[in-house]
């Protein structure tokens, strides 16, 4: 459970709550990615309450677990939570975490969501209270050192912000947004060239990050390096319409994946690959909706064409699970069964909590008549009947 | 504009800020405790008030856009009593939305003065039909009578004053039926000749035939579609060329950028370099600030100035805006409600070209998190002297309870008071808790209804009934109220700026044309005067570039100044 601690924050923690109530505007909560469901039936509702929460279905599982669950378990709890959290419905989650603390109170990644959910609300002094003890307890935890730097900067605190944007730097020394805090505070503190130096770095290391640059611009300027901070404007201005005008197309694909995701579970598969074609259309290089696409593709009996969208998928996401899952599904249907075992055993090693890769690992092994095929299929069953959580934070 | 260009570069070249920054007063020291003794200041009168607008959405279920948006309301004195009317914009059916009987249309109320209104909107020949977003006033011939603009979904109106209780739409020979998505505008004199020229604030290209069904696919989730569904569209800017007429001049203006996804505007002299800028809030894209050449050119310096974006570098929604001078240091901040999850920005004016964000060290960002703000505006409620804010409040997703727990679709709109040090501190449960009672607020317009010299407001409220609040005023507290009459610049001194001399400090107030939401206040500019002292000196800058001084204008009083005349004649309501 400590990788929830440690594990680095996406994105700026209130542009994720407004990008949330933008993804819900065009999606709702249901269905951010993931594979459409229809898998086979999970014995426990945490098993499938999991894979709910893996196929993108938060609300599904939202709607499940609050009907199913047994009060007081606290992994159920957590599993609520999160559903809840995905939704929009803080209160719930907030209400979930809070039952998973009162069972292990020093379980910190219900502390880290919850002081997640105070900063999301603006109510800075109850998250602050939450991330001074979890820092204390565990000092390298990203998400909360990442948080409380932000704001102990909004309050104004800028020594205290500036420790814990240092050490946010050293424990992700490849995001750019720390430094950008840094810059920012030093700013503030008027060391115009400190704030340079560590901007131009920021800009160096994402240089599609708009804030480094706007701040940076705000450095120079400061600095006196009146062509520098027009040119940085400049480029902000132009990072700024170009990542609009993605979002516009990001917005679009969802649209229509959204419609790909309703005919395929009505199993009109051959209409949801041609939405998928039209989402992809705006967004080629999403290896979400590529793995959607060769996911619908197969379903339609066209395993060659899934495999021409999933080869596409695979160099855009090596790690991704799901894109070797399916693409050893693919693998299989095609009759390649040594690089569906391949792909799925890569799958299975990516995310070894879920018990998908298993199920159809064990086909393949079947397809072999390789004895490996009952190990795979009791692995399957135990992970679903063991499902944890663990794992559900590097599913956002 | 030479010399804001000069000034720009200026500081760009690191010289200090102060070498362009015609600081008027030193910064002013926290005020006196407050003598508010937590009284209530504003109370509803809606009943009282004989105002019994009801706003029409035409919401079907199909959740076309304009339903969530509409509308605003526009205050001004259409028949020349000096009490302020209430025009209030209304939707219409959309699509295959029915017709009720009689149809919905925009209504006009006459101030009786007894603190009552009357609904003259048949006799006055108004009553737009369009399914209205917005509206704005402005006196686009001179002749001392104001007219009204109404920015619609589709055609937008312009009607003429005729000085006799009536107007007629003169919208065909103005040429100024802008059919794009207008969301509101403001009348502003972009290139000094004296006459009011018109910004038209436009959302997206949006048709009803093109509406996307968005939110998740169960029964009541349907949800209004977010800005980034539809393409935007380009503001339009209008020269008043006499006569009635008016010439699209938006391209030559540089004005027309397609993508602009606007909600609120505000025209004000922003650097004080004697010609107008422009600022637009635009919805989940980067604001807009444009500075004027002073021939009526304009370059967009949003990040240049630090306005387009949020200070944590990213877009926020911006709906509602207005301008004022709210830590007293004679240069016109900004201020811009936003979408919930996103805090309301506050944009001081540093006086060099640029704006710095003080939302969180003011104490406006934590309150408004959770708001979706629409109507926004800076008014001393309490006569202290220094501005205050408000903000009407309310989702724009009728179901958004079903997405997000601890968000609802009506919100209590909220009051900021100004403590006078840089700082507000919510005060709407003390100062006016009728307007903690949550409504779907949207426009909002800040008038003096009764006179007596303390601003009251009224709030639009999508489908439902508008709300109307008397202030009670602050014993003691003095105020002045002055009406502006251009002879060179624009009959209503839209753009002027006025400053007051009182008890050792100085306010300064913009005359601004339209604010808020799709909004328009009352065109008098009001100063609150505390409780000390009479005002020695009112200093007004026309927009022609001439300056009026008047010593000891008086206070408890309406005065009109005419431009040139170095007077301010005394005003009483009902004449």
């Amino acid at each position: 459970m400590s990788s929830f601690a440690s594990a680095p924050p996406r994105r700026f923690l209130s542009s994720w709550a407004a990008g949330a109530l933008v993804a819900i505007l065009l999606l709702g909560c249901s269905r951010e990615g993931g594979r459409p469901s229809g898998s086979a039936a999970s014995p426990s509702i945490r098993a499938r309450a999991l894979e709910l929460l893996r196929e993108g279905e938060p609300r599904k599982a939202l709607d499940l677990l609050e009907k199913g669950r047994r009060k007081g378990d606290p992994d159920e709890a957590f599993l609520l939570g999160e559903a809840a959290l995905r939704c929009g419905s803080y209160r719930k989650a907030a209400s979930a975490y809070r039952e998973v603390l009162a069972a292990r109170p020093e379980n910190l990644p219900a502390s880290i969501r919850l002081a997640r959910i105070a900063f999301l609300e603006a109510h800075y002094e109850e998250a602050l209270k939450q991330l001074d003890w979890i820092l204390a307890r565990s000092p390298d935890a990203v998400e909360a050192r990442s948080l409380r730097s932000r704001i102990r900067l909004r309050l104004g605190d800028l020594n205290g912000a500036a420790v814990d944007a240092r050490r946010w730097s050293e424990l992700a020394p490849k995001d750019a947004e720390p430094l950008s805090v840094l810059g920012t505070i030093q700013i503030l503190r008027g060391d115009v060239e400190g704030a340079v130096l560590v901007l131009q770095r920021a800009v160096e290391m994402d240089p599609t990050h708009l804030p480094s640059r706007l701040e940076l611009a705000k450095a120079y300027r400061r600095a006196g390096r009146t062509r520098l901070a027009q040119e940085t404007l400049q480029e902000a201005g132009r990072l700024e319409r170009e990542q609009r005008k993605a979002d516009q197309q990001r917005a679009e694909a969802s649209y229509h994946r959204m419609r790909a995701q309703e005919l395929m579970e009505a199993g009109k598969a051959k209409d949801a690959l041609r939405s998928y074609q039209d989402a992809l259309s705006h967004d080629p290089r999403n290896p979400d909706l590529l793995r959607a696409a060769g996911e619908a593709a197969l379903a339609s009996g066209s395993h060659e064409q899934a495999l021409e969208y999933l080869d596409s998928a695979l160099p855009l996401a090596p790690s991704d699970a799901g894109v070797r899952r399916v693409r050893g599904e693919a693998l299989l249907a095609s009759g390649d069964t040594e690089g569906a075992l391949k792909d799925l055993q890569e799958a299975a090693r990516l995310d070894p909590t879920d018990p998908a890769p298993h199920r159809a690992l064990s086909r393949a092994y079947q397809a072999l008549h390789r004895p490996e095929a009952e190990k795979e299929r009791a692995l399957a069953e135990q992970l679903e009947r063991e499902a944890s959580p663990d794992g559900i934070e590097e599913m956002r | 504009m030479k010399a804001r260009r000069l000034c720009l570069l200026l500081v760009l070249g690191s010289l200090t800020a102060s070498a362009c920054r015609e600081r008027e007063t030193p910064p002013p020291a926290a005020p006196s405790s407050r003598e508010k003794g937590g009284s209530v200041l504003l109370e509803e009168m809606t009943q009282r008030s004989g105002i019994d607008f009801q706003h029409f959405t035409g919401a079907t279920g199909e959740k076309y856009l304009p339903e969530t948006l509409a509308s605003g309301v526009c205050a001004f004195d259409y028949d020349g009593d000096h009490r302020i009317d209430l025009y209030f914009v209304n939707g219409a059916p959309l699509g295959k939305g029915r017709i009720p009987s009689p149809p919905p249309t925009d209504h006009l109320y006459r101030n009786r003065g007894d603190g009552a209104f009357e609904d003259v909107t048949a006799a006055s020949h108004t009553g737009d039909l369009g399914y209205g977003i917005g509206c704005a006033v402005g006196d686009i011939d001179g002749d001392g009578w104001e007219d009204l603009y109404v920015a619609n979904f589709g055609a937008n109106t312009l009607y003429r004053n005729r000085g006799d209780g009536t107007f007629e739409d003169i919208t065909a020979s103005s040429g100024t039926g802008d059919p794009s998505f207008s969301t509101g505008a403001a009348f502003v004199d972009v290139d000094g000749d004296g006459d009011l020229d018109l910004y038209v604030v436009n959302y997206m290209d949006y048709r009803i035939e093109d509406n996307k069904y968005c939110g998740e696919l169960k029964k009541g989730y349907r949800a209004y579609c977010g800005p980034e569904m539809y393409r935007g569209s380009p503001d339009r800017l209008y020269r008043n060329e006499g006569g009635g007429r008016f010439k699209d001049i938006s391209r030559e203006a540089g004005i027309a950028d397609p993508e602009g996804r606007g909600l609120g505007v505000v025209a004000l002299d922003f650097d004080r370099d004697g010609d107008m800028d422009i600022f637009v809030a635009n919805d989940g894209m980067a604001n807009y600030l444009y500075v004027n050449d002073g021939k009526g050119r304009f370059t967009e310096t949003a990040f240049a100035s630090g306005v387009a974006l949020g200070d944590e570098g990213r877009p926020r929604s911006g709906m509602g805006t207005d301008a004022g001078d709210y830590d007293g240091d004679g240069w016109q901040d900004l201020f811009v409600a936003n979408l919930s999850y996103q805090p309301s920005s506050l944009f001081r004016n540093n006086g060099d070209g640029t704006f710095s964000e003080r939302s969180f060290p003011a104490g406006i960002a934590g309150p408004t998190q959770l708001m979706t703000g629409y109507g926004a505006g800076f008014v001393d409620f309490d006569n202290d002297g220094w501005l205050d804010l408000f903000q009407a409040n309310g989702s724009m997703l009728d179901n958004v309870q079903l997405y997000f727990d601890n968000l609802t679709y009506p919100e209590p709109a909220q009051i900021f008071h100004n403590r006078g040090n840089g700082t507000f501190e919510e005060a709407t449960s003390t100062l006016a808790p009728d307007l903690a009672r949550p409504c779907v607020g949207r426009g909002s317009s800040i008038l003096d209804l009764d006179s007596d010299g303390n601003l009251d407001l009224v709030v639009s409220v999508a489908g439902g009934k508008a709300r109307i609040f008397r202030n009670r005023g602050v014993p003691g507290r003095r105020f002045l109220e002055v009406l502006l009459e251009g002879k060179r610049s624009n009959r209503e001194g839209y753009g002027a700026l006025l400053t007051l001399t009182v008890g050792g400090r100085k306010l300064t107030r913009a005359a601004l044309s339209s604010s808020g939401y799709a909004s328009q206040s009352e065109s008098g500019v009001h100063f609150g005067l505390g409780s000390d002292g009479e005002p020695q000196l009112l200093e007004v800058r026309w927009p022609s570039g001439q300056v009026d001084r008047i010593a000891s204008p008086g206070s408890n009083r309406i005065v009109r100044i005419v431009e040139g005349s170095g007077k301010a004649e005394p005003v009483r309501p009902g004449r």
